[in-house]
Parts: C-alpha cells; sequence; structure tokens
C-alpha cells in the first residue's frame, strides 16, 4: 500500500501535466460522477413511479367494478363471488404484466382469487397482514423465488370509512429492474464518453499550454546576452504571450545590466592595475635613478673636460645607453599601463610572465628573493587577453612578494594538460590561515595596513579569470607556503567578450 | 502502471457496487400507514342512518358515505348508511326503528309521514341558499322537443312513483300544457333518477324527468332542459316517533354546523352528494305542507 502510494506521489510530482491532468480530471471526474448518479436516481424514481402508477391506476381501474359488484351484491342479498371471480380471470387474462390478483374480504378472507386454489383461505401472509388494514393504495416491489420481480399494489374496497375487503395485484417487476438496469448502463456508457472527451481536450489544451512554455523555455535556454536576435516566438495575445513579451523586456535589461557590469569591472580592473603600479613605483623609480645618476655623472665628466673628445664620445655612448634603459623602463610600464581594447588572441604565456617578471626585478631584487619559472616543453598558447593575463600573473605575483621574507623563494609553474592550461604560482612566505582562505577572493578583503592595498586584486584576479571560463584556486599552509592554481581552457569556445570602455 | 491498475480496480468495484444498489428497485411495504377504523368501533353506539334509493348504490355510497364519516367524527355515534332497495323499504325502515333517520325524497314524506308518524328534521339548501329543488324535463341537446305540450306521442322515462320527479308532470304537469298522460306514446317508471338519464341519452326515450341535483351532473353531456318545475321543499332527513331525541339533536347540531363558505368545511363538502354541499336548514312538518295539499288534491290523470 505504502508502495502504491509512494508511486502515485512520485507520478504526480513527475509533472505538471501530469498534476493539472490528475487534479482537474479528478475534480471533473468526480463531479461528473455525482451528476450521472443523481440523474441516475432521478431516472429509477421517475421508471418506478411511473411503473408504480400505471399499476395503481390498473388496480383501481379493477377495484371500481369489485366495489360496485360488492355494493350490489350487499344490496341485492345476492351471490357476489362468482361474478368476482370471473372478473378476476378475466382481468387477469386481458390485462398484460398481471400475475395475479386476489380479493379479500374484511376478515381477510380471500373471496376471489386467480388461482382457484386459493379461494375461500385465510390471507397469512406475514409481510401483507401488517398493512391489509390501510385506507390508502399501498405498493411494494420484491423479489419473489418463483415470479421474479414483482410490484404488488394493495387496494382497500372502501368508500369513506364503508370497506368491504382489499384486493391484492401482482405485477411483474422485471420490466422495471430491466428498464432501471438499461439506464444504468446507458448513463455509465454516456459518463465514461463524457469523462474520456473531457480529459482528452484537457490533455490536448494543457498539452498546447505546456509546449508553448517548453519553447519559450528553450527560448531561454538558447539566451545569450550577446545576441541582439530577438525571441523566435510567434506573437500571441495570451498569458504565453505575455510571458514572451517580459521574456524579452529581461533580456533587454539583462544585456544593459550586463554592459553596465563590464564597464564597472574595467574600471576596476584598471583601478587595480593602476594602484600595482604604484606598488612597482619604487623600483621603477630605482631603475629610472641609476642610469640618471651616470648620465648625470658623464655630464659633469664632459663639461670638466670638454677637449677631450675621445671621453665625451664614451660618455655621450654611456648617456645614450642609460637613455635607453630608462626608455625600457618606462615603455614596459607604460605598455602594463595603458588601457586597450580587449583583445583575444592566441598568445605565448612565457613572454607575459617574462613582462612581469622584468616590471618586478627591482622589488625582486630589493628583498634577494628567487623567482623561478618552470615550464613544460612546447608550452601551447592559450587564446586569452595578454593585458588582463599580465594582470592575473603580476596580482599573483605582487602577493607573492608581500607574503614572503627576505630571500624567500616564488616558483610560476605552467603546464598543460587534458585541455587545460595550468598556471601555478606558489610561494614559501607567511602563509594564510584556513579561516582566511574563504574569504580571500572577496572583494576589499586585505591584511595589509591601510593604504597599502585595495583589497581588490583577488577579486579582480578571480573576475578576470571566469571571464575566461577559468578557474582559481588556493591552497595554503601557515608559516610553510601559499599556492594559487589557475586553470584556462586551452579551447574557448565561447571566447569572453570583454568591451573596453577605454 | 500498477497505480493505473490500482485506480480503474477502484472505479470497476465503485461501478459495481452502484450497479448493485441503483438496479436493487426493492421496496417494502410502508409501517406507517392510516389504517380503517372500521374495528374500532363499538356495535352499540351505531346509528343507522337509511336513505331511499334514488340513486344506484354505488353512486350513493360516494356521495353519502363521507356524510356518514362525518357525522362519526362530529359525534359520539358511528353512523353507518343503509341503502334500501326501495323507497318504501326506507320508510318501513323508519317505522320499525331499523335505522334512527333517513334521506327521504319530499314526496315520500308527504304521502307516507301520516301513515307513521315521520318528522322531518333537516333539509338541504340548493345553491342560492334557498331549501328548494326543483324537478326538471331533460332531452338531447339536438332533440326538437322544446316544450311540454311537443311530449304527445312521444316516449317518457320518470324515475320512482314514489318520488315528486315522478310524479309533478303526471299530477299537475301536463294538464297546464294542455295534455294527457295518453297523449304520450309510452311512460315508464325507473328505479333510479340515473337510469332516466341513460335511458334519455341512449334515445330509448324522447324525455324525462329527474331532480335538478341528477341534470346537473350530466351538464355538458348532451343533455338540453325544456321544463322547470315549481321550487320544492327539499328532500328531508325524517326521524320516526320513536327516535332517540338525542340522537337527533347530535345529527341536528352537526349538520346545521356546516358552513361551506368557510374554507373548513369546503374540502370537506366537497366528498358530498352534490345535494348536500350547500348545508341544512331545520325542516318543519307545517313547511312541506302546500306541497302536500298540492299532491294529495291533485291525483295522477
Amino acid at each position: 500500500m505504502t508502495n502504491i502510494v509512494d508511486t502515485l506521489r512520485t507520478w504526480f510530482r513527475s509533472s505538471i501535466k501530469l498534476r493539472v491532468l490528475s487534479i482537474i480530471g479528478v475534480v471533473v471526474s468526480l463531479l461528473m460522477i455525482t451528476i450521472s448518479i443523481g440523474i441516475l436516481h432521478q431516472w429509477r424514481t421517475l421508471i418506478i413511479e411511473q411503473e408504480t402508477d400505471n399499476a395503481m391506476s390498473i388496480a383501481t381501474a379493477f377495484s371500481i367494478p369489485v366495489i360496485e359488484a360488492m355494493i350490489q351484491a350487499e344490496h341485492e342479498q345476492g351471490s357476489r363471488d362468482d361474478l368476482l371471480i370471473s372478473h378476476v380471470h378475466n382481468f387477469r387474462d386481458n390485462v398484460e404484466g398481471v400475475v395475479y390478483i386476489s380479493i379479500q374480504d374484511n376478515r381477510n378472507r380471500i373471496i376471489a382469487h386467480s388461482d382457484l386454489s386459493q379461494y375461500g383461505r385465510q390471507l397469512m401472509d406475514p409481510q401483507i397482514l401488517p398493512v391489509i388494514r390501510t385506507r390508502e393504495v399501498l405498493t411494494s416491489i420484491s423479489e419473489h423465488p418463483e415470479h421474479g420481480w414483482m410490484l404488488e399494489i394493495l387496494q382497500p374496497l372502501q368508500i369513506g370509512e364503508k370497506r368491504w375487503g382489499t384486493v391484492l395485484m401482482g405485477f411483474d417487476a422485471s420490466n422495471i429492474h430491466e428498464k432501471v438496469r438499461s439506464a444504468f448502463f446507458q448513463l455509465l456508457g454516456l459518463t465514461v464518453i463524457a469523462m474520456f472527451v473531457t480529459i482528452g481536450l484537457l490533455y490536448y489544451f494543457i498539452g498546447r499550454v505546456l509546449t508553448s512554455l517548453k519553447d519559450l523555455v528553450t527560448e531561454i535556454d538558447k539566451f545569450d546576452l550577446d545576441s541582439s536576435i530577438g525571441t523566435v516566438l510567434p506573437a500571441r495575445s495570451d498569458e504565453i504571450g505575455f510571458l514572451i513579451d517580459h521574456f524579452e523586456m529581461m533580456k533587454k535589461r539583462l544585456s544593459q545590466s550586463k554592459i553596465e557590469l563590464e564597464k564597472a569591472q574595467n574600471q576596476i580592473f584598471q583601478a587595480e592595475k593602476l594602484a600595482s603600479i604604484g606598488r612597482l613605483a619604487s623600483g621603477v623609480a630605482h631603475e629610472v635613478n641609476n642610469p640618471l645618476n651616470g648620465m648625470r655623472f658623464c655630464v659633469f665628466g664632459i663639461k670638466k673636460d670638454l677637449d677631450n673628445r675621445e671621453q665625451t664620445v664614451e660618455y655621450l655612448n654611456m648617456i645614450d645607453d642609460g637613455l635607453t634603459q630608462i626608455e625600457s623602463v618606462v615603455t614596459k610600464l607604460l605598455g602594463y599601463a595603458r588601457q586597450r581594447p580587449k583583445e583575444t588572441q592566441a598568445i605565448d604565456l612565457e613572454k607575459q610572465i617574462t613582462t612581469v617578471r622584468d616590471l618586478l626585478e627591482y622589488r625582486l631584487k630589493e628583498k634577494r628573493i628567487r623567482l623561478h619559472v618552470r615550464t613544460g616543453k612546447d608550452l601551447p598558447r592559450v587564446k586569452a587577453d595578454p593585458n588582463l593575463m599580465q594582470e592575473i600573473l603580476m596580482n599573483l605575483l605582487l602577493n607573492s612578494l608581500d607574503a614572503v621574507d627576505e630571500e624567500g623563494e616564488i616558483i610560476v609553474g605552467m603546464q598543460a594538460a587534458d585541455g587545460k592550461m595550468i598556471i601555478r604560482v606558489r610561494d614559501n612566505g607567511t602563509g594564510i590561515p584556513d579561516e582566511e582562505l574563504k574569504v580571500i577572493f572577496e572583494p576589499f578583503y586585505s591584511t595589509k595596513e591601510t593604504g597599502k592595498g585595495t583589497g581588490l586584486g583577488l577579486s579582480v584576479t578571480l573576475g578576470i579569470v571566469e571571464s575566461h571560463n577559468g578557474t582559481i584556486s588556493v591552497t595554503s599552509k601557515k608559516g610553510e607556503y601559499t599556492e594559487f592554481t589557475v586553470t584556462l581552457p586551452l579551447e574557448m569556445e565561447n571566447e569572453p567578450d570583454m568591451t573596453d570602455s577605454g | 502502471m500498477l497505480a493505473g491498475l490500482t485506480v480503474l480496480m477502484a472505479l470497476a468495484i465503485i461501478t459495481f457496487l452502484l450497479h448493485r444498489v441503483i438496479v436493487d428497485i426493492r421496496s417494502p411495504w410502508p409501517e406507517d400507514i392510516a389504517t380503517s377504523g372500521i374495528d374500532a368501533t363499538v356495535a352499540q353506539d351505531t346509528v343507522r342512518f337509511g336513505v331511499i334509493s334514488r340513486f344506484p348504490a354505488n353512486v350513493l355510497y360516494q356521495g353519502y358515505q363521507p356524510l356518514m364519516d362525518y357525522l362519526s367524527d362530529e359525534t359520539e355515534y358511528h353512523f353507518e348508511l343503509i341503502i334500501s332497495r326501495s323507497y318504501e323499504e326506507a320508510v318501513a325502515q323508519l317505522a320499525t326503528g331499523e335505522v334512527h333517520a333517513a334521506f327521504l325524497g319530499s314526496y315520500i314524506y308527504i304521502t307516507s309521514r301520516g301513515d307513521y308518524g315521520l318528522e322531518p328534521i333537516l333539509k338541504p339548501l340548493n345553491e342560492d341558499g334557498q331549501p328548494f329543488f326543483q324537478s326538471v324535463i331533460i332531452v338531447q341537446e339536438d332533440s326538437d322537443i322544446h316544450s311540454i305540450s311537443q311530449l304527445s306521442g312521444r316516449k317518457l322515462a320518470l324515475p320512482s312513483e314514489n318520488s315528486f320527479s315522478g310524479n309533478w308532470l303526471l299530477q299537475s304537469g301536463f294538464s297546464r300544457n294542455g295534455i294527457m298522460r295518453g297523449d304520450l306514446k309510452k311512460v315508464e317508471h325507473f328505479r333510479h333518477h340515473h337510469s332516466v338519464v341513460y335511458e334519455v341519452l341512449r334515445g330509448n326515450y324522447d324525455a324525462g324527468s329527474v331532480k335538478d341535483r341528477v341534470a346537473d351532473e350530466f351538464r355538458d353531456q348532451g343533455l338540453r332542459i325544456i321544463k322547470r318545475s315549481d321550487p320544492v321543499p327539499g328532500s328531508p332527513v325524517v326521524v320516526s316517533t320513536k327516535h332517540d331525541p338525542s340522537i337527533t339533536a347530535s345529527i341536528t347540531s352537526a349538520l346545521l354546523n356546516i358552513d361551506p363558505a368557510e374554507p373548513k368545511y369546503a374540502g370537506l363538502v366537497s366528498q358530498w352528494d352534490p345535494e348536500f354541499r350547500n348545508g341544512f336548514i331545520r325542516a318543519q312538518s307545517t313547511d312541506y305542507d302546500q306541497l302536500a295539499a298540492q299532491i294529495l288534491e291533485e291525483p295522477p290523470p
């Protein structure tokens, strides 16, 4: 039983169509069954009443001459029984459906009967005796072992309070039984047909509604924020059309939100980039300052001995080298800081890490940190935006630089596996407590002193990685190491379209 | 699948049970019934009430038995209707005390009252509230007879020779219109007023004389009235000199209480013979003196 209930429950919950169909189907079916039972009951009552009325009319028609014969016999003091017996037999022989007729006097003695052997006997039927003194016509339907279904009429032979006896007539009631039975099956058939038609129509119309909904869902599945193509569903004026219209409006709002989100994201990316440039400022200053000092020394030497042509040429060459070095530093810095339109291309990540390493060189030397870059052979190119990749690497390396002590070690590993490019940045710094690992990618989370970090570095990194359909994770052990793992798909079917506001 | 089968099984069982209930047309005899009170009557309380054989016995039972039932309900007595086989028998039953009271005709009362000491106690009112009736001469609707004088050479049906309707034409009606009984082809008396009507309708007789109450019963059934008698004092309820005054008082009181204008009596009297549906009035012997003089002084020609 439990299994059946569970099965029904599971079946019921498996589909809206089934639910609607079963609920409405059950309600409609119950309603139809109730109405059918009501109609059937009415039919049954009408059939029985009609047949009973017919039988009562026949019994009354029979009784009128019986009363008159009894009055006549009483009045003339003549014999009545022969006349009554003749009347009984004529009536039974000529009126269809009459099974038996019995006439009793006031002492319940049978004075005429269609079965002559009953004449003169005392009426002893225990079911009739309690009602034999009725002053109204009574009816009863019962199933006799001998005669089958029988309708019996008990008719008093009475005018006012003057009473001569009773007439008991039995009619064949099998036709009543058959009519009721026939009515039952007719109505049952009609009800079943009506139920099937109703449920069929329900099935069809619910199916149509759900098909429309499924079409809408298919359209939603196909929904691409980057696409400006409208919904292909036909225009409708019903509730489904209302949903489609609102879906279109929602699509427009989402597209607009996406554009605004990308603008905000790019602003954040750029802000974080500028922040990281600020963190590179001391190194840049140092790299500019060193050639400047050499150049100042050369200018001083040239001024001191203007006539020394050989020395002047040597110093000018040295000044030229210094300018080239400064130009190189500035070019690298500008190259990193410059805002470019988003550009997805096949890039060599080794080049990107080299660029970032150059920008961080002073900071690395300053803390005597060893940076090892380990790449596999024939490292494949990745389809990505080179600037965003540099920003990822810069953020991760700056994070490691802040984490490791002097003479620490940072290892950058790159390898391709299972169609993915895996970039690992590991340092032997202070590590990250377990409770902080869960929140380090949240925006504005920072362990640095106020003013020394934006708290957006890792959040921005996460955003860039996800915009390239990649993932980023971190493992760490406090006091031992921290390792960030970035995974990027080598073949990106849905390339990110990072519209650059700059 | 299993669930579907279970639902189908449940529906099949419900249908089967419903079929069982619906096609079972059994209905037992009712338990709560209105029974006849015939056995409850104590014999010594029975008051026998006679009636002349003016109508067939079944017609008398239909119209007079409900009146007996009313008297039984309204008094402390049980009233039994005794239908006589003739007018004379009813008078004899009164004279011998076999019946306490009887519905007599005005004519038989007048002709018998002197011999048997009969007293009228009540007489019925007609539709106008007057204690009179009329005898009428009826013919078929399409008959060419329009007056009594045209009855000459025709066949005439009459009720009992002890009734006013069976005598008034012979005693005064013909003479006033200038014909004699002998001018008619045939004159015959029948036991009941209804028999006269049937004979005329069947065409066996050209005309007939009946009480207006009987002619009204067959109104619109192919009859036409060509003549009405003068109003005659209504057929009296009569007791003999040996009557029990308390029973007579009960009868009188109960029947004088009838006011057909009152709704509670309207349904009751609708079951009674039409002659009694307008109630009764007290009757005196003298009410019939004028008619008696007319009848007794004008023997039939």
